[in-house]
């Protein structure tokens, strides 16, 4: 199968139709076979004597993981040849733009950033939990479907956590783009999942400033300099930028991956609800950390005393977004308290969850004006009043309790889209006994078992 | 091609047959026994002539340390309850199946792959692959792209490129791992009869020559049973412990 590509040539039934780029890592055609529907797209790696092997090694790495990847999230897998032919990987080639070609624009509006943001941190989880860190996350990877989701391309440095890492063994040299290189990955760490968090802050940074956190260094020194050098707070650079997102992008630029945001999950749903990060001196500081803050930093970054960087990440789903469904008009009744009793046993066992406390403030019909009850009161208001009381006693720490009062005709519903717009991992609600109204309406509890996408757990009170 | 790589069984009758079946559920069509058919377990003939079987069907099998012994006029620098063990056997075997274990070839190759029991680079020393040294040397001596051996009773894999630092994976039980062409690997499937890393569920692994994908497997077998029959038979208690604790 050898021959220059062109226009027409077909590979294994795949004919060659367009060039798209000749990149730096290899060319990419625009392919048609009549078994498939979609648009495809063929790369081949660019092998040239003399070449940094990580080329060749990242085409490998690319093909053995994207092979094992599934979901909106990433390009559908095709077909692959190896090295003892041509070799070649076949995708879904995904028609929405890429976020580089917004990148030019930047700084962009709060909600564009808050929109992209959330959209590209949902892929990273989805990826993290598929047991895989792309550790390559920056503007020319990610793409987004026509739907609106983001979708991760190129995987030719990521790491796998249950398939032999071809990388780790045979490059000394960090590897990443050096600009969204996360410290741990300068320190020739692989298996974090946060370094995938570290360069969504960098992302985020250059999304709302218009400028790099550490500009673009050229050399291994230039990079480690993020081991002690804070970047400039985005509000110094842009005014706009609100306290919120400021902390969450400190947050993710934090040189400890312990300090990182638990999962791309927490960061994907601090970004959809912004009310709810916690705020700390992060949020509101207009300079670098003073000198001898730094300095300190500094002596650590040069042996003995390093950060702490854990040798094995964890990808685990480590800590799941749990919402407890409280229905508030059953007030003081033991359906709520038996409620409470399995919320607080259920966390125990999830020492990284975050707790969503959700109640539904069911209208009529959907209103533009908020509710009030008879006296006058803003029953949204209330209700929230009334959540934060039921959830006082569950004893979950303040930043990882967020509480949320929908207003809605239909309870169900409205649970099932919160839970699917969060990527909620676990509901737990309780049924109320049957009675002559439920089984003609139908019950909540029975509706979200039945359409929920995660694990649903109903409380009863069982037999008297 | 599927091929089910078998390591160390030991004559341990209940695990073979738990992955036999496993393997036939897997659609295997082709059986590689990496040696140490016998030693330790109660039912070296049941195991020896099930083997005899599939090599008269076409299986591949080489000789182990323990396969060795059984003709040696003193078990091969053996100690202890694995010379015990030895002795036992041979009495429990027939001269058909003696002859079969001595016919056995310390290495076989195939076009693409080769197979021994022990060290690769010098088969008869009966040396252990168990760090990426070892296997560096193994890529050394061998042209071979696919190495597979037994002897050391773990699951792992090494991988090499070019002359690049040898790479080391612990596997995940029946994730597939696409053996690409670019580079060298040594399989180790781990034991079939007597795991060693605390856990008694049985080990082997299935290779497809075709899409090359490897595949390392678990199988839960009846270990009280074996055990049982081991300690039945007066053989020494830390073998039917190592069966029940996998030691």
């Amino acid at each position: 199968m050898s021959g220059p590509l062109r226009t027409g040539k077909i590979i294994d039934g795949f004919e060659l139709e367009k060039r798209i780029q000749a990149g730096g890592m290899g060319a990419l055609w625009g392919v048609r076979h009549p078994q498939y529907k979609i648009p495809l797209i063929m790369k081949f790696p660019l092998i040239r004597y003399g070449d940094d092997s990580t080329a060749i090694v990242g085409f490998e790495v690319e093909q053995m993981i994207l092979s094992k990847l599934s979901g909106p999230h990433v390009p559908k897998f095709i077909a692959a040849r190896d090295f003892s032919d041509r070799p070649y990987l076949v995708m879904e080639r995904i028609t929405g733009g890429a976020l580089l070609d917004q990148l030019g624009k930047a700084p962009l509006s709060v909600e564009e950033v808050l929109s992209i943001g959330a959209r590209v941190a949902w892929a990273i989880h989805s990826l993290h939990k598929q047991d895989v860190i792309h550790l390559d996350i920056k503007p020319s990877n990610i793409m987004f479907r026509e739907s609106g989701e983001a979708v991760l391309i190129d995987f030719g440095f990521a790491h796998h956590n249950r398939l032999p890492d071809l990388l780790a063994e045979e490059f000394s040299i960090p590897m990443g783009t050096r600009t969204y290189i996360s410290p741990e990955q300068i320190m020739r760490i692989r298996t974090e999942p946060k370094s995938d968090l570290f360069a969504l802050g960098i992302l985020l940074y250059h999304l709302i400033t218009g400028k790099r956190p550490f500009n673009d260094p050229t050399t291994e020194h230039g990079m480690r300099r993020r081991l002690y050098m804070d970047p400039l707070p985005p509000r110094a650079r842009n005014p706009k930028c609100p306290a919120y997102l400021q902390e969450l992008i400190l947050k993710c630029l934090e040189v400890e991956p312990k300090n990182r945001p638990e999962t791309a999950a927490e960061v994907g749903f601090l970004l959809q609800n912004p009310a709810q990060v916690v705020l700390t001196s992060r949020s509101t500081k207009l300079t670098r950390d003073p000198f001898l803050k730094r300095a300190k930093r500094w002596i650590r970054s040069l042996g003995e005393n390093s950060p702490e960087f854990p040798k094995q990440g964890k990808s685990k789903d480590h800590a799941p977004i749990v919402v407890v469904a409280v229905d508030l008009s059953a007030k003081g009744q033991p359906i709520t308290e038996k409620l409470k009793e399995i919320a607080h046993q259920t966390l125990q066992t999830l020492p990284g969850a975050r707790l969503a406390c959700v109640s539904v403030l069911k209208v009529r019909h959907l209103a533009i004006d908020t509710p009030v009850d008879r006296k006058g009161r803003n029953l949204h208001v209330v209700q929230l009043g009334q959540l934060k009381h039921w959830a006082s006693q569950l004893d979950w720490p303040a930043e990882r309790i967020t509480y949320h009062v929908l207003v809605a005709p239909d309870p169900a519903k409205a649970l099932l889209d919160y839970a699917r717009t969060n990527h909620v991992d676990h509901i737990v609600m309780g049924a109320r006994g049957s009675s002559a109204i439920r089984r003609y309406l139908g019950s909540v509890s029975a509706k979200v078992v039945a359409q929920a996408l995660c694990t649903v757990t109903v409380i009863r009170l069982g037999q008297k | 091609m599927r091929v089910a790589l078998l390591a160390d069984i030991h004559s341990n009758r209940e695990a073979l047959d738990a992955c036999l079946l496993h393997a036939h559920d897997q659609r295997v069509e082709q059986f590689v026994f990496l040696g140490d058919l016998v030693g330790y377990g109660a039912d070296p003939t049941y195991v020896v002539e099930k083997v005899m079987a599939l090599v008269r069907k076409g299986a591949i099998a080489v000789m182990g340390n323990h396969d060795a012994a059984i003709n040696a006029e003193a078990p091969l620098g053996m100690k202890g309850d694995a010379a015990i063990a030895i002795e036992w056997t041979r009495q429990q075997l027939g001269e058909a199946h003696r002859a079969f274990l001595r016919g056995l070839p310390l290495i076989a190759r195939h076009p693409v792959s080769f197979f021994s029991h022990a060290s690769p680079w010098a088969p008869l020393e009966w040396g252990y692959v168990s760090t990426p040294h070892d296997a560096q040397r193994s890529f050394s001596s061998i042209d071979s792209p696919l190495i597979c051996c037994g002897h050391v009773h773990v699951q792992r894999l090494y991988h090499q490129a070019d002359q690049a630092t040898v790479g080391q994976f612990d596997p995940t039980e029946e994730m597939p791992i696409h053996l690409s062409a670019q580079r060298r690997w040594l399989v180790l499937p781990g034991s079939v009869g007597r795991p060693r890393d605390h856990r008694p569920a049985s080990c082997y692994a299935v290779f497809d020559d075709r899409t090359r994908d490897l595949t390392y497997f678990r199988i839960p077998y009846e270990h009280f049973s074996a055990s049982e029959k081991i300690r039945a038979a007066g053989l020494p208690e830390s073998i039917s412990n190592g069966i029940l604790y996998g030691t």
